[in-house]
């Protein structure tokens, strides 16, 4: 009798690791195709429509390559944290301190800074309130077992609390009606790609991360030891590995990162501190912190290819504002993004086995 | 009997962490109540307003604890919350709060099960599942509630006081005054502490948390329980989604589950996986929300308000990590179980 035969593997195999991450981008777009049809659009056209706005254009090409930036810095740094095995959540709320620290440098310094020192200042504030957050979770988790993926969720919402008192409150500009803190001096602003908003110092610092996190995983011991721990914390802790260390070290280098993103998206985009700085639309989920988790399981926790999934996960964040406009709701996006991580980690069994088609032992 | 002796006696009593924790806990909440009662706060009122604040937590927790109990975390109960909320309200314009419930609790049921589905059959690793799932839940809920924003609801549960009960001061007013669901969930408390450590179904579920190799060795199908385990939590967080959006005239509003699932995974912990202690847990952050209203009243910044319930979340777990050395989780918690 015909069928298919299974067979454990001792790795699991990088090629079906692939097939799984487009088989579960393929089941995503097939559930969501059913709920566009159901709402009453022709799915093909709005996956064209979805694509061409993210993809389509060297401007829409443009648009993807701007909100890929800050899920680039946020993905890479939590790819370093789930290697380790500390769940960090808390990208969102990481990032909103990031960019609140970052403006109390850019508006509320008492002397004047030469353009270049300003930036590096409000960067180097950012990557420092984010990771300052995030160490506090890594603390409380190391010294008395607080969980860690609930302290850094609280901590978005607190963040989020903070952000909105300042804008609504101490920060707004006298007078005015919206939410909005006074604009930057330009010596706080980021240049651009002409005619983009592209701010690529950003950009680069994030490819730097990207290779520098890789190296450091593939290449030092510091990095044998994350993945040691990450893979069999006991066994860590026979090798003399200190839980302390790795754990405040991947947690301060991902909060830290999106630390910065959210101090990159005030330099080069916002130019102010606003609601809208975490990338959430109506639908929390789909802010840069949390879509980041998808990149990074997507790329399959290896920093370059978290880059890549970046960009894809980009491109859908730009594409769905595009299908808003055509009528459907902005919650498609949390739809797609959420089966596509529930198929990423449900098809991960198939990369430990290795399946073929053959006879079937009686 | 000398006045030693009495003392002995009353430290050994206040060593026991979980009598000091409450007679603590007691006191707060006694002071806090007459300092609220100066300012012009009714204790009554305030209190009828914590138990509403604290039903859904409370149903929400209940589930929770069943499904971690038998070694599942289903860290998207914010998603299926939210879910259960949204098509309640369908369910609801539909054919009244009731059936609207029902509807409620079954899609909660229904994504749960995707979740077990993952977590259980496909080994997948729990935390990232229900991440996933609370994505999708949170997206789902928003497109199927698109058409009923801002529609108030043709129908929605009412307060349905209980005679006689209704009318001892203060009590009354606390736990007698309320819609059909609160007492739902007060009632449910003894009867799943009963099941879960007083029946032959509870130590099956318990076995099958702790050490699943052994229940299987048992005889005990440690797959089933699991996925009843977990449809029984998503049916409840989909219960407590519908306690939010049918428990008034207003329905459903984008987000209004507002982080309280993630608070429930914490009350978790905070209760000890226990039932009996998800009931002072859920009124301590009843209590919390309801404070936030009253304050709100006196000039305090809503913002700075809405920090509370998450500080006092991290604080609460900080004080129970620190005072409890052993918190008697789950051991099998976060691990899927394979025969070998």
């Amino acid at each position: 009798m015909l069928g298919l035969k299974m067979e454990k593997r001792a790795v699991p195999s990088p090629k079906t690791e692939i097939g799984v991450s487009v088989f579960s981008i393929c089941i995503a777009l097939l559930v969501g195709s059913v709920l566009i049809w159901v709402q009453g659009f022709n799915p093909l056209h709005v996956y064209s429509e979805m694509f061409s706005a993210g993809f389509g254009s060297l401007s829409a090409f443009a648009m993807t390559v701007t909100k890929a930036i800050p899920l680039l810095l946020i993905s890479v740094g939590l790819t370093l944290a789930f290697k380790a095995g500390a769940w960090n959540i808390g990208a969102p709320g990481q990032m909103i301190v990031g960019a609140i620290a970052g403006t109390g440098i850019a508006l509320f310094l008492p002397f004047d800074l030469p353009p270049l020192a300003h930036v590096i200042l409000i960067s180097i504030t950012g990557f420092a309130a984010g990771a300052g957050l995030a160490a506090v979770c890594a603390f409380l988790n190391s010294k008395i077992g607080l969980d860690m993926v609930i302290s850094t969720l609280m901590m978005n919402y607190v963040a989020f609390k903070l952000l909105q008192y300042l804008v609504f409150g101490p920060w707004q500009i006298p007078g005015a009606r919206f939410p909005y803190s006074a604009e930057f001096p330009t010596t706080a602003q980021l240049p651009t790609i002409p005619g983009t908003r592209i701010h690529y110092p950003t950009l680069v610092i994030g490819i730097i991360a990207a290779s520098l996190i890789y190296m450091l995983v593939k290449r030092t011991k510091l990095g044998y030891e994350t993945r040691v721990f990450g893979e069999n914390p006991r066994a860590a802790d026979y090798a003399g590995i200190s839980k302390f260390k790795i754990i405040m070290l991947v947690m301060i280098i991902s909060g830290g990162l999106a630390g910065l993103a959210g101090a990159g998206e005030i330099m080069g985009i916002h130019h102010m501190l606003k609601l809208g700085v975490d990338g959430a639309g109506a639908i929390y989920a789909a802010s840069y912190g949390y879509t980041a988790i998808i990149a990074a399981w997507l790329g399959r926790r290896s920093p370059p290819s978290a880059a890549l999934a970046a960009f894809f996960v980009a491109g859908i964040l730009v594409g769905s504002h595009r299908v808003q406009i055509l009528g459907l709701p902005f919650a498609m996006v949390s739809v797609i993004l959420g089966i596509i991580l529930l198929g990423l980690i449900g098809g991960a069994i198939l990369a430990e086995y290795k399946i073929t088609l053959g006879r079937k032992e009686r | 009997m000398t006045s030693e002796t009495v003392i002995r006696k009353l430290s050994k009593i206040l060593r026991r962490k979980k009598i000091f924790g409450s007679l603590v806990g007691l006191a707060i909440a006694i002071i806090l109540l007459i300092t609220l009662e100066q300012r012009g706060i009714k204790t009554g009122s305030f209190l009828n307003r914590t138990m509403v604040f604290a039903t859904p937590l409370l149903l929400g927790t209940l589930g929770e604890i069943y499904a971690e109990r038998s070694g599942v975390l289903n860290l998207g109960v914010e998603g299926v919350m939210s879910i259960g909320a949204a098509t309640g309200v369908v369910g609801a314009f539909a054919a009244g709060a009731w059936l609207g419930t029902a509807v409620g609790m079954i899609s909660g049921a229904l994504l749960a099960l995707l979740f077990a589905i993952v977590a259980i059959h496909f080994r997948g690793m729990q935390v990232p599942a229900g991440l996933g799932l609370f994505m999708l839940g949170l997206g789902l809920s928003g497109v199927i509630g698109i058409g009923y924003v801002g529609k108030s609801l043709p129908h929605y549960f009412t307060a349905a006081p209980i005679p006689v009960l209704k009318d001892i001061p203060i009590i009354g007013e606390f736990l007698f005054q309320h819609g059909p669901l609160v007492y739902l969930a007060l009632v449910l408390v003894p009867i799943m502490w009963f099941i879960l450590f007083k029946t032959r179904i509870g130590l099956n579920i318990r076995t099958v948390g702790n050490d699943p190799a052994a229940a299987d060795s048992a005889g005990i199908s440690v797959f089933r329980y699991r996925y009843l385990c977990v449809i029984l939590g998503g049916a409840l967080a989909g219960l407590a989604g519908c306690f939010l959006s049918l428990g008034g005239p207003i329905g459903w509003v984008e987000g209004m589950v507002g982080g309280r699932g993630w608070i429930v995974i914490a009350l978790t912990i905070f209760a000890l996986w226990t039932p009996q202690y998800a009931l002072p847990g859920s009124l301590l952050f009843g209590g919390i929300y309801a404070l936030q209203f009253e304050l709100q009243g006196l000039g305090f910044s809503v913002y700075i308000l809405g920090m509370m319930p998450y500080l006092v979340t991290l604080i609460a777990l900080i004080c129970v990590l620190i005072f409890w050395k052993r918190l008697g989780a789950p051991s099998a918690l976060l691990r899927p179980y394979r025969r070998e």
